[in-house]
């Protein structure tokens, strides 16, 4: 037992004095870092507003990965003509080459991706041919890093490759790929919605990630994406009929209104939401009497988004407020939110309390009252009025 | 072999069993911390700030006289970081002036809001909502405990994601976002993930948010913090990544709320809430044979009051050691029962042989020790080196802790770094027992239940003060 304990007794006092030793020299490496940050936001302030710096010193500097680390600051929040200053020192200074080999030589996993984080808070265009060979790196947040260095480069050959990279990825990693290929904005749009039709046999046939490409087309918003989303939308997978729906709000011209009003009868809930907020975003006076019906609809984000929909249309106001005394009460419901949002409830009570009030107004403030919301008339003198 | 030596050798095969249980989950948890704090730091999880394919998350928190600190509470969860949420507080039934506070503070008028209730709650008297522009809720209901009301509050939440916490939790800035980032990687198995919860006893609070992590000063709330880590760092990324989480912490956890209302929501009365919600699941998707995933996010950190006396103290573990046991009997169907995979054959039995069991055996030592003294059988060769060992392998398993969590770099402070380590050793002596004492105590005694913990909070912002003062 003794030697057991011994043994025990060393290891623990080693380990916990190791960690107190290291505890130590950690605290005071970072009060240490700290000091040199300073040192250098002062430097850098400087440099950043001026076009010539003290070349000499600064090389001693680059390899401090402090002073890297505050240059990466600077240039997130830089702009203009200061943030092309510090590019133009760190290019001087070898900065971007040195990220760029290292994130093609190293084997450290660690140290690839941090250069190409650095990478992308530089967005130098040469920096692009070793980004899009990163793309196939073997470790996630390389790849995930790289695909966003290149959209801050805006380089359009990187579109098909990251599309290729698609169905390697996991959701989150699909998923940042997504938010990448929105800042590519417009330029990227045939890529995609070939890949939506499905029709571009160079790439992988996989439909898991139609539903991101889907939703990559809906927020870039351009209308040539408007027959993919029309032939989504019609799809059997739930998924990516929502983001299809939700994509015609925003590529949709009014063509698109017939199909989004069946969409409102749609058995997912999603789809249903989808298509009434889309259709508010159409403003077409057809959609006004399905949006009306599914203001009954058994969820509440379908309720919503179809009133909020009605009060984006011209003439839909009028369906929100005949839907005061709807039979329903969660229509009712949706209706009095909506309008309150909208501030026509305030408005009413107004105009009933200084005398001024018309027939729409009384009629919301008496439905208010029947609804049991009086509590949004802060005196009773309005609904006496009305009342009376 | 005599009784005397079977004895024995049952405890040594024990202790061995458990220091190995411990080393081998201490060495997962080390990979899994690695890999998470790699993706959270290079994910590009920031992206979710402004990508449409982050859900909406409902903050669910249950109050029961908070009037203290529950302005301050909602203010600091209101400024989380993340693109959609709303925040529901449910008053449950309190006797002070938690609903008065609240109207005051948000400006919150009374709504008629219609609702298909999932779960059945006590009577709901009323729901207020902010007239600020702040996606503020409250709820005001019945008294029937903090299951209850959390069940109340999935019943009014609008979104699929409900986060329950605690009114006296002081949360980081990106904690939400760190810990929904485990949904949207794959959403359709996670159904719950936990956070990190840490001692905010010491801590510098302004605004609503920790500014400087420091130690505290009572013996008592400082072999709490060594537990703290020792439990959220050393045990539960291991078991979260071997797929045995089994405590999702009801003081910050989020969940999918169609898993919860599936299952049935939040056992009322029960002692043991968020354990008994967890087993719950695992045992509902693993009966289904549901593909399904509950995680830990380590650096989905929230910090939290622990008890500042022995008294409270000694109550908070009584209960939590009989919500234990309550667990224990519900689920005891499902240990070493190969139909429910990995949980049923490693997880539950780990959990009970070592955190049920462990307190029992030990007290068991206690009564044998003095026992064979008296009757000339103890070995003292023996008996001493083996109490020795088994205080230096509890500072052990402490120290392990403290190693990993020198991911997140805090206590580095000379004085707080020398404090940690004397007090994970010197918590052998004298917290451990007391704590088996409870442990063993909270088995046989049973007095009146409550559901809610009678500890006394100082509130968030008091505790600012108070650190401010000092």
């Amino acid at each position: 037992m003794l030697p057991v304990l011994a043994t025990l007794g060393a290891i623990t006092a080693v380990a916990g004095s190791s960690l107190f030793v290291y505890k130590l020299v950690r605290h005071r490496r970072e009060r240490f870092d700290e000091f040199r940050r300073a040192s250098y936001v002062g430097a850098l302030s400087e440099m950043a507003t001026r076009s010539g710096y003290p070349l000499e010193m600064l090389r001693r500097w680059s390899p401090d990965g402090v002073f890297l680390e505050t240059l990466l600051e600077f240039l997130k929040f830089l702009q203009g003509g200061e943030r092309q200053n510090l590019l133009r020192l760190s290019r001087e200074l070898g900065i971007v080459e040195r990220f760029v080999t290292e994130l093609r030589n190293s084997k450290r996993r660690n140290s690839r991706v941090e250069a190409v984080k650095a990478l992308a808070e530089f967005a130098d265009p040469a920096s692009a041919d070793a980004l899009l060979e990163a793309l196939t790196d073997p470790v996630d947040e390389v790849r995930w890093q790289a695909a966003g260095a290149l959209a801050k480069i805006g380089d359009p050959r990187a579109v098909r490759p990251l599309l290729e990279a698609l169905h390697r990825e996991t959701d989150w990693g699909a998923n940042r790929i997504g938010d990448t290929l929105v800042s590519f904005g417009s330029t990227a749009v045939p890529d995609l919605a070939r890949y939506a039709l499905l029709n571009d046999p160079s790439l992988s046939s996989t439909t898991a990630h139609l539903p991101l490409v889907a939703r990559v087309l809906g927020i870039i918003g351009d209308v040539r994406a408007e027959p993919a989303m029309l032939s989504a939308l019609e799809s059997d997978d739930t998924e990516l009929r929502i983001r299809a729906a939700a994509a015609l709000g925003t590529v949709g011209s009014l063509a698109c209104v017939p199909a989004l009003g069946r969409a409102l009868c749609d058995v997912e809930w999603e789809v249903r939401a989808q298509a009434a907020a889309a259709l508010g975003r159409q403003m077409d006076g057809r959609a006004i009497e399905g949006l009306r019906e599914s203001m009954r609809d058994e969820n509440w984000w379908v309720r919503q988004n179809s009133a909020q929909a009605l009060s984006e249309i011209p003439r839909g106001v009028e369906a929100l407020i005949g839907g005061l005394d709807d039979e329903d009460r969660f229509a009712r419901d949706a209706s009095i939110e909506r309008l309150m949002a909208m501030g026509l409830v305030r408005k009413a009570v107004e105009a009933v309390k200084d005398g001024s009030a018309g027939e729409r107004e009384r009629y919301i403030v008496r439905q208010l009252v029947v609804l049991g919301r009086g509590e949004y008339l802060k005196d009773e003198s309005a609904s006496e009025k009305v009342a009376g | 072999m005599s009784f005397i030596e079977l004895f024995n050798y049952v405890i040594l095969v024990y202790f061995i069993a458990m220091e190995v249980q411990l080393l081998f989950v201490s060495v997962v948890s080390f990979f899994a911390l690695q890999r998470d704090q790699f993706t959270s730091k290079y994910g590009r999880l920031h992206d979710m700030l402004t990508s449409d394919t982050t859900p909406p998350v409902s903050i669910i928190i249950p109050a029961y006289n908070e009037a203290a600190g529950i302005a301050e509470s909602v203010r600091s969860m209101a400024m989380l970081k993340y693109t959609r949420k709303e925040i529901i507080v449910v008053n449950d039934g309190s006797s002070d002036e938690t609903v008065k506070r609240m109207i005051d503070e948000f400006r919150m008028e009374p709504i008629d809001v219609p609702f298909r209730p999932s779960l059945e709650t006590e009577v709901i008297l009323r729901v207020y909502k902010s007239r600020l522009p702040l996606p503020i809720v409250l709820v005001d209901k019945e008294n029937g405990g903090k299951g209850d009301a959390i069940n109340a509050g999935i019943n009014i939440a609008r979104y699929p994601y409900v986060m329950a916490t605690d009114a006296d939790m002081v949360l980081d800035d990106e904690c939400l976002l760190r810990a929904v980032r485990h949904f949207v990687e794959d959403r359709a198995r996670t159904i719950a993930v936990g956070g990190n919860v840490r001692p905010l006893n010491g801590c510098e609070v302004r605004r609503g948010r920790v500014t400087r992590v420091a130690l505290p000063r009572r013996p008592v709330e400082l072999a709490q913090v060594v537990e703290y880590i020792r439990g959220f760092l050393s045990a539960r990324p291991g078991w979260s990544a071997l797929g045995s989480l089994l405590l999702v912490s009801g003081a910050f956890g989020i969940f999918q709320k169609q898993a919860v209302v599936e299952v049935g929501g939040f056992r009322h009365g029960h002692l043991g809430e968020d354990m008994e919600l967890t087993m719950r699941l695992h045992r509902h998707y693993r009966r289904k044979r549901i593909p399904y995933r509950i995680v830990y996010a380590p650096d989905a950190v929230a910090w939290t009051e622990v008890p500042l006396s022995s008294r409270v103290l000694r109550r908070q573990r009584m209960r939590w050691h009989r919500g234990l046991m309550q667990v224990i009997w519900q689920y005891k169907g499902m240990l070493f029962n190969p139909r429910y995979g990995i949980v049923g054959l490693l997880g539950w039995p780990a959990f009970v042989a070592f955190e049920f069991v462990a307190p029992i055996v030990e007290f068991v030592g206690w009564l044998v020790v003095p026992a064979s003294v008296v009757l000339g059988f103890l070995n003292w060769e023996i008996a001493v080196p083996l109490f020795l060992i088994s205080l230096v392998l509890g500072a052990g398993n402490s120290l392990i802790g403290l190693f990993l969590d020198e991911r997140f770099g805090y206590y580095n402070a000379p004085g707080d770094a020398a404090k940690l380590l004397v007090y994970s050793l010197g918590e052998q002596l004298g917290m451990r027992q007391r704590t088996v004492w409870w442990r063993v105590r909270a088995m046989f005694w049973n007095p009146r239940r409550k559901s809610w913990g009678d500890m006394q909070r100082s509130g968030v912002g008091n505790l600012a003060s108070e650190k401010g003062s000092s």
